[in-house]
């Protein structure tokens, strides 16, 4: 099984990754290093679109939390839309996104994300 | 056939053209020899031909000699006979052919009224001398002579055949005898004489004499011949000194049948000898020669062998030529042929010539090259094999020391009877990140866990193996597993760049009294077991995975066992065992196996559920560790 990612950086300062098929061992490695590539943007937030994922491993997990770790540090934000019900259950167990991250649908999210860089804008000024 | 592939081209290339030249070749070779053997068939015939009517035209020659005398004594009867003898002088004197010549009467009808012939003949080269060969007692009406009789009985001039003059100089001779006559009867013949030994002389030239000419008459018996010896021999006596009687039957042939030729077995060789004739028309003779196979025929003959030799050599330095260059060709084939046998058989080391631009001398390079390779990609081999066996080795001890850090796979309560532990762990690959731990505290607690690094193989194993040293150190010390949990975490989060985490879960157990304290971190719940086969699952409220939220909170959930109740903990290796349709093993699958063994020890429980699992998965690749800790208490016996 393999597993697809599509970068969709046309709305900075946010980046999305579409994911889909099976995160797993054999994977992983793949998205870290996108992750890596997109982290270098230095992005307000990453969104991770989870519509189209089936399947995560622990593998998995410990790509995007370290994605999360690295926003966190840098005061910014790791996001979470379009997650399947399989992958709920195991981020659930795991227990180690913040409740505020996860969004059941996309209006949610770029309700979130408008608001973000208003609150962005206004501090500038 | 089997030929290899310079026979092949050999054959394909030189045998057509072999054949072609070699059939068109020897056809021509044929002609030309037959068209030879042809015209000189023709040239000795018409040779022959000619020598004989030159033979016949010098005989009327001599016989007109002859006719003239006696139409001149008819008409002059009364000639003197002392002119008669004159007469007959000029006569031999006429041609030098003729040896002698006579005028004999008819004894009654005789100037002298007795036997008369006036007769001169060649006593030697120079002098002629007369006689009357009347007078000696010679009989010349005698039965024997032919001269005398012949024209009387033909009525015309005729010549006789071959005899043996024994009068006049004992020699072999022919006679023209003319009749010549008064008032309408024979009173006489006019003669000339041919000596046959002079005949060759006088008739032939020089080159004709030197062949092995002959004359037959048409008795049968050789007027001249090529060895003098038999002059005059009946055909008949030489066939039967010679013992051929075709040479008998062959003479008739050529009287008959003139002219002609004919080839048969020598007459005094063993070789073929080709005999050839002609007719003498005038004395009904044959003239015939005959002539060795080897000295008609040995030019062309060996015109013919000169171009079959020429022929020949041509052919040979074609396929000469032809083997130059197949072996040329093929020989790098061959050579590579040998050393791809070599490489084939294990040896290498390939030389072939490196020089060439033609597709052998590619292809040989290209081998060369390919050898090279397979000499460079079997030493990488080898040095792989080294490396990766060091590693399984390596792998190997890791696994070892890693199974070497977990307690046993089953522990009881040796004096008091009050619990059972049993576990499995299988790890998906040599080393791995599930681990489960035991111990007996002294305040009298059972603390049992389990844990499941994110991720597989090694990474996760060093990650097991901190986290694992980490529980040992701590175990002893902290009073509840919210408080373990919670300093784990802490000390996980420290320099976890890799954001590697840990589910855990962990129960203490209080071997007295069955209170249970159960805290989770982002691990599967467990799954209690009643005596009875009733299954729940302890409902915790759940921390985070370890090493992820430094200073999370990991709530305690507080449970009192029966006597008999069991608990069993599992890693998501056994929940998410997959089968070969991608369809996971799953709680439900868990719960159904654990019904099934309620009853059974711990231990059994324990091997049971993974051989459900096992079986489930059969054939798909095991994905993640397995991992099973089953606890029971069987109440607080003293």
């Amino acid at each position: 099984m393999s597993l697809t990612i599509e970068v969709d950086a046309s709305k900075p300062p946010f980046q999305r990754l579409s994911l889909g098929g099976h995160l797993d061992t054999s994977t992983a490695p793949a998205l870290e290093k996108k992750i890596d590539q997109v982290l270098a943007a230095k992005p307000l937030a990453v969104v991770f679109d989870l519509a189209a994922l089936e399947y995560i491993s622990s593998a998995g997990l410990r790509a995007i939390f370290r994605a999360q770790k690295v926003m966190h540090a840098a005061n910014g934000e790791v996001l979470m839309v379009n997650m399947q019900p399989a992958v709920q259950k195991v981020f659930d167990i795991v227990k180690a996104l913040p409740l505020k991250s996860v969004f059941r649908s996309v209006e949610e999210l770029d309700e979130y994300l408008d608001a973000m860089q208003r609150k962005v804008r206004e501090d500038n000024r | 056939m089997r030929l290899n592939l310079r026979g092949k081209i050999f054959v394909y290339i030189a045998l057509p053209v072999v054949l072609v030249l070699g059939g068109t070749g020897a056809i021509r070779v044929k002609q030309l020899s037959d068209r030879a053997t042809d015209s000189t068939i023709e040239r000795e015939q018409t040779r022959i031909e000619r020598e004989a009517r030159l033979l016949d035209a010098r005989l009327r020659e001599v016989a007109r000699i002859a006719k003239d005398t006696a139409k001149f004594l008819e008409l002059h009867p009364d000639v003197e006979p002392k002119r008669l003898f004159e007469l007959v002088r000029a006569n031999v004197a006429a041609d030098r052919l003729v040896y002698g010549a006579a005028i004999a009467f008819v004894p009654e009808a005789s100037p002298t009224g007795g036997r008369f012939a006036p007769y001169a003949f060649r006593k030697s080269a120079e002098a002629i001398e007369t006689m009357d060969i009347g007078r000696d007692g010679y009989d010349y009406t005698a039965a024997n002579w032919q001269w005398w009789h012949r024209p009387f009985e033909r009525g015309f001039g005729v010549w006789t055949d071959a005899y043996l003059d024994e009068g006049a100089g004992n020699v072999w001779m022919v006679t023209f005898s003319a009749p010549f006559r008064r008032e309408g009867l024979p009173i006489g013949v006019a003669t000339v004489d041919v000596a046959l030994p002079t005949l060759r002389a006088l008739v032939f030239d020089a080159e004709a004499q030197r062949r092995k000419l002959f004359v037959l008459g048409a008795d049968l018996s050789m007027v001249f011949a090529h060895n003098t010896a038999d002059i005059g021999t009946p055909l008949q006596s030489i066939a039967q000194r010679d013992g051929r009687a075709d040479i008998l039957e062959l003479g008739s042939r050529m009287l008959r049948e003139a002219p002609g030729y004919t080839v048969s077995r020598g007459w005094d060789s063993a070789d073929r000898q080709w005999i050839f004739y002609a007719p003498v028309v005038s004395s009904g003779w044959v003239l015939g020669l005959r002539l060795d196979d080897r000295s008609v025929f040995g030019d062309v003959r060996a015109r013919a062998l000169e171009a079959a030799l020429g022929l020949a050599a041509t052919l040979a330095l074609i396929a000469l030529g032809v083997d130059f260059v197949t072996r040329r060709i093929t020989a790098p084939l061959a050579r590579l042929d040998a050393a791809a046998h070599r490489v084939a058989q294990g040896d290498m080391s390939v030389d072939l010539p490196r020089s060439g631009t033609d597709e052998i001398a590619r292809l040989s390079r290209t081998f060369s090259d390919m050898a090279q390779a397979l000499v460079e990609r079997e030493q990488a081999l080898v040095t792989e094999t080294a490396a990766r066996e060091k590693i399984e080795t390596e792998l190997a001890l890791a696994k070892e020391l890693q199974r070497s850090m977990l307690p046993p796979a089953e522990a009881h309560d040796a004096a008091f009877g009050r619990y059972d532990v049993a576990a499995v762990l299988e790890p998906a690959r040599a080393v791995g990140g599930d681990f489960f731990d035991y111990v007996v505290t002294a305040d009298g607690r059972l603390v049992f866990v389990i844990a499941d690094v994110s991720d597989k193989g090694v990474p996760a194993a060093l990650f097991m193996v901190r986290a694992h040293t980490l529980l040992r150190s701590l175990a002893g010390r902290l009073a509840t597993p919210s408080d373990l949990l919670a300093s784990m975490n802490d000390a996980l989060c420290a320099d976890n760049e890799r954001c590697m985490f840990v589910t855990f879960a962990c129960g203490a157990l209080e071997l007295a009294g069955g209170r249970l304290e159960v805290a989770n971190a982002g691990h599967e719940p467990a799954l209690r077991v009643h005596r009875d086969g009733r299954l729940a699952w302890l409902a915790v409220d759940n921390g985070p995975a370890l090493g992820l939220i430094e200073g999370a909170p990991y709530p305690c959930a507080e449970v009192r066992l029966d006597a008999g109740d069991t608990l069993v903990l599992y890693t998501d290796g056994v929940s998410e065992a997959f089968d070969s349709a991608k369809r996971a093993f799953g709680r439900e699958r868990l719960e159904a196996a654990v019904r099934a063994r309620a009853q059974a020890t711990a231990l059994e429980l324990c091997a049971g559920v993974v051989a459900d699992v096992r079986a489930f998965a059969a054939g798909a690749e095991q994905s993640d560790d397995i991992t099973l800790l089953v606890v029971r208490w069987h109440g607080a016996r003293s």
